[in-house]
């Protein structure tokens, strides 16, 4: 058995692998298999060669064409206005009310199906009365941002889609298919706090979800990061990461399917700290949550991992009017 | 190309096959993985560009192939007998046989890929389309989960 120099099994007891190698090995092959797979090979051959577009199996036809027509869907959806929102959802007027719609929704899929895109990019409208200015100053700050972001998101899948159009494409590119969703949602609408968390999955062989929670705190009217939640200078990274440590260690040691990158023989992969703008939203308790991106904290299997943290664990440091 | 895609198939066609099995758990699912894929590969033959990837690039379609395939069986197979046909696989080794299907699709086949049919790391990120780190961390945790598993 080969062994890369840097792996040697990483330390981990390897004879249960190798038998099971061996058992793996011992896999009868039918007979039949290589006379079949010949076949296959010719169908293939001649089926290139007349190059036909007669489809003799449907499911095969959808590889297809490397280079197909791409259709392209854009729509801007009418905006609606705040006001109008309001009257429809009959919600009273009473401080700042925070209203969103899409507005741009862009799909793109490719005939064959191997590329497709759907970004939602929404618009936030925020009124209120008293301090007028100051919000349409946070909102167009917000919706900038917003939409810098999808943009990026957006350019990114168009360069790939033309990389794989291009003469130059790669063999890496042949059987990509890469799916990009990006969607949002209000996840923090309370007195003192109107998040929206834009949320993005790209499926490109494996996947890879992250998402960026955006903050408007109804009290300034300013757009807000998590040490805006705490008083000045507090360790607020440390409190809660220690929390969250505690929190993974309980988890795994209840659950044996739970991991995350915690106390590990390999201390590099280990969980530290969090960012100091490290995602997170207020749920409906009140209570502090915590957002990881996949693979951040934990492997791919994990997905996306959250902690709550307990507002006691923070209630020394945290402003009032955040969290309950 | 064509015929280069063809020396690989059928150099590796009983490895394929194996790979296919250990994921479809049958002898005419597998072969029918193994049938497609070899189907596509040759098909598809001409936009390789570079000699040196049609190695990885055949396994990709054989993995992409066998699993697609399995979520089509699961569809169509309910779980429990789902369940049944495994446990009468041949395997010995039981508990290392169940740390591995405790891991999810594309952990096991990255074990697969690297201790059963001896590719490079490499040559695993190339055809599980992953970089190298991300691959070896997969792989370091993969393996440290099935030796909880097991103990």
């Amino acid at each position: 058995m080969k062994k890369d120099q840097d792996t040697e099994c990483w330390n981990i007891e390897c004879e249960g692998l190798e038998n099971e190698k061996k058992n793996y090995k011992q896999i009868p092959v039918p007979e039949e298999l290589r006379e079949r797979v010949e076949q296959s090979m010719k169908q293939a051959r001649e089926d290139t060669k007349q190059k036909t577009k007669k489809k003799i199996v449907p499911y095969l036809a959808r590889t297809g064409a490397g280079v197909a027509a791409a259709m392209l869907v854009l729509t801007l959806l009418a905006n609606m206005s705040a006001s109008v929102a309001m009257a429809m959802e009959n919600i009273p007027v009473i401080g700042v009310i925070a209203k969103v719609v899409t507005f741009r929704n862009y799909e793109h899929a490719k005939e064959d199906g191997s590329m497709e895109a759907k970004v939602k990019t929404p618009q936030v409208e925020l009124t209120d009365t008293e301090n007028g200015t100051e919000y349409q100053k946070t909102q167009d700050q917000l919706n900038q941002t917003i939409q810098d972001y999808t943009d990026e998101i957006i350019a990114q899948y168009e360069a790939d889609v033309a990389a794989v159009s291009t003469e130059e494409m790669t063999t890496e590119a042949l059987t990509n298919h890469e799916s990009v969703n990006t969607d949002y949602e209000v996840v923090t609408d309370n007195d003192s706090l109107y998040s929206l968390r834009m949320n993005t999955t790209i499926a490109m062989g494996g996947s890879d979800s992250y998402s960026k929670i955006y903050h408007v705190d109804k009290k300034s009217g300013r757009l807000i990061g998590l040490k805006d939640l705490f008083t000045d200078g507090a360790d607020y990274m440390g409190v809660i990461s220690d929390n969250i440590k505690a929190q993974m260690r309980e988890q795994m040691k209840a659950d044996e399917n739970t991991l995350y990158f915690i106390d590990d023989d390999q201390p590099e992969w280990d969980f530290k700290q969090i960012k100091a703008d490290q995602n997170f939203y207020v749920n409906a308790d009140g209570k502090l949550v915590l957002v990881f991106d996949k693979y951040e904290v934990a492997p791919g299997y994990m997905g996306m991992v959250e902690f709550t943290i307990p507002t006691d664990a923070v209630s020394n440091i945290v402003k009032d009017g955040y969290l309950k | 190309m064509q015929s280069k895609v063809e020396q690989v198939i059928l150099s590796s066609y009983e490895s394929m096959y194996r790979l296919a099995y250990s994921y479809v758990r049958n002898e005419q699912d597998a072969m029918d993985v193994v049938q497609e894929s070899a189907y596509k590969c040759i098909a598809h033959a001409a936009e390789i560009r570079q000699e040196q990837y049609i190695k990885t690039w055949v396994w990709r379609i054989v993995m992409n192939t066998a699993l697609e395939w399995k979520k089509r069986l699961q569809r169509e197979v309910a779980t429990d007998q789902w369940k049944e046909e495994a446990k009468e696989a041949m395997y010995t080794n039981l508990d290392v046989q169940k740390a591995l299907h405790s891991l999810d699709e594309r952990e096991q086949m990255i074990i697969t890929l690297y201790y059963y049919e001896g590719f490079k790391l490499e040559e695993v990120a190339q055809i599980m389309e992953m970089n190298l780190s991300t691959l070896k961390s997969t792989l370091y945790r993969s393996l440290k989960k099935m030796k909880q598993y097991v103990e």
